[in-house]
């Protein structure tokens, strides 16, 4: 198997199965509540612009250390 | 005035003279990590021991990727207790999910940074995320940043809707910091939605064990793709991995709640049943990762072994690394046999002391895990030698120093279980 087709697969089927799980559970489980449901991937949505974003401003961060006239 | 021994949110409130030591020396070490940082961006990676490659056969990983994997399993087996509690709806454990919720954030935190210290460069952290789109097709690194991020969103969109749930159930006084924290999670909360939200945290309470069982070998396997080192490549990295990581993440819990428990004598939340449950899951745990140990290592040690691993198994079981390595079996082993044999009743105390030697010795082993093949590689006659320098230890210890004073200001910050109302003692 060539390693890009791999990787894919890995990350369709393996690393996201918990999003799937979780989505699927939020959506369709009773009781159907699309409004709560909706509000938890809001949060989860922020968190990981918050987390994807703090580790680009911990890149920058280091960039200044680097920088620091010491 | 006898004591009281049910939880109560006192712990949100009052701060010890040992609680501010705790914070000055927590701090101190941060600031000499800081230092550290300082040294190691500004004079490159040569501040570490870790530059030597090729035929002088020396680690370009050390103890930063040790700490890391120690680290990134305890995230995996915190995350699957807190999965596992909260999939299983164990009132009893509440304490225990929470906590493990917690600590499951701030391992898999601690586990990012030290990716990043290890990478050296700010340039490296910006290009993880910029190529991610490229690399992720063909990356087990990528893969794993990929994990790690998953990680960190699942335990803190777990710990944003358990105290969201809690929060709309119940409305005890609390301290202001706690207050903000409740405005900040129960936007657009009603009462209505608690069924639903019991729901939704029963569901990513399963979401986060299948974390913790697929992606969460991850960490492990991206050893085991490594072709060019003897000792990395196998099939049994991912497994070794999760093995050692459900028990670190269940011997953190197990010293936490043993702590918190000599602390603040919560005998309703930390009973003895639920240290009893705690023992059990440590003595289990410790023996799957005996066996899976041993399953590792004997085919490295027979005679029938290719040469250059075999050459890595003498020196583990009866050449240079021997010392450590054995000392990290003992370290283990002897716990868990005791904890068999006694049949978890030997005491919150004791318990805790053996969960700290069990912390320890997966410490050593993951060290040893990382460092081995790198020193031993595809070159007869060469063996290389790794001595982490003052700068690596500050910044390695740094990192546990602050997961604690995380862990420390949370404590501060986070109720541990649902409370309906709240008297002060």
């Amino acid at each position: 198997m060539v390693l890009s087709s791999l990787g894919i697969v890995v990350l369709l089927l393996i690393i996201l199965m918990p999003v799937y799980v979780t989505f699927g559970g939020w959506l369709f489980s009773e009781p159907r509540d699309f409004r709560t449901a909706g509000i938890g991937l809001v949060y989860m949505g922020v968190i990981a612009v918050a987390m994807i974003g703090a580790t680009a401003g911990l890149g920058v961060a280091f960039w200044v250390i680097a920088n620091l006239p010491l | 005035m006898s004591q009281r021994t049910d939880y109560s949110l006192n712990h949100l409130r009052s701060v010890s003279t040992g609680y501010v030591a705790l914070l000055i020396v927590l701090l101190a070490a941060t600031l000499l990590t800081l230092e550290a940082i300082i040294q190691q961006v500004q004079d490159g990676l040569v501040a570490t021991d870790m530059a030597q490659q090729g035929t002088q056969a020396g680690a370009t990983w050390g103890l930063y990727i040790g700490t890391f994997e120690w680290f990134a399993g305890m995230a995996v087996g915190a995350l699957a207790i807190t999965g596992y509690i909260r999939f299983n709806q164990l009132e009893q454990y509440q304490m225990v999910a929470r906590l493990s919720n917690i600590w499951a954030f701030i391992c898999g935190l601690s586990a990012a940074w030290l990716i990043i210290i290890d990478l050296g460069t700010p340039h490296r952290v910006l290009v993880i995320l910029t190529s991610w789109h490229e690399t992720v097709l063909h990356s087990p690194l990528a893969w794993d940043v990929t994990f790690v991020t998953t990680l960190m969103v699942f335990t803190l969109t777990m710990l944003v809707l358990s105290l969201r749930l809690d929060f709309v159930k119940g409305n005890p006084s609390l301290p202001i910091q706690t207050r903000i924290l409740e405005r900040i999670v129960t936007i657009g909360a009603t009462p209505k939605e608690v069924p639903k939200l019991e729901e939704m945290r029963r569901w990513l309470g399963l979401g986060l064990l299948v974390l913790a069982f697929t992606a969460g070998m991850i960490p492990g396997l991206l050893m085991g793709v490594v072709g060019g080192q003897p000792g990395y490549f196998g099939s049994e990295r991912g497994i070794v991995f999760l093995a050692a990581g459900l028990l670190t993440g269940v011997a953190l819990l197990n010293l936490t709640a043993g702590v918190l428990r000599s602390l603040f004598s919560w005998r309703d939340a930390l009973s003895n049943e639920v240290f009893r449950g705690l023992g059990r899951a440590l003595t289990l745990f410790g023996f799957v990762y005996l066996i899976v140990l041993f399953n590792d290592v004997l085919p490295v040690v027979t005679d029938m072994a290719p040469f250059f691993e075999g050459r890595i198994g003498e020196a583990m079981v009866t050449g240079s690394l021997a010392p450590l390595f054995w000392l990290s079996v003992l370290l283990v082993a002897v716990p868990t046999l005791l904890l068999a044999v006694f049949k978890y009743r030997l005491g919150v105390t004791v318990q805790s002391i053996y969960a700290v030697a069990i912390l320890l010795g997966v410490w050593i082993k993951a060290q040893l895990t990382v460092v081995e093949p790198l020193l031993f590689p595809n070159l007869p006659a060469i063996e290389g030698t790794y001595s982490p320098t003052v700068v690596e230890w500050v910044i390695t210890l740094g990192a546990m120093a602050i997961a604690l004073l995380l862990f420390v200001l949370a404590l501060k910050l986070i109720p541990l279980a649902h409370r309906d109302t709240e008297v002060s003692s």
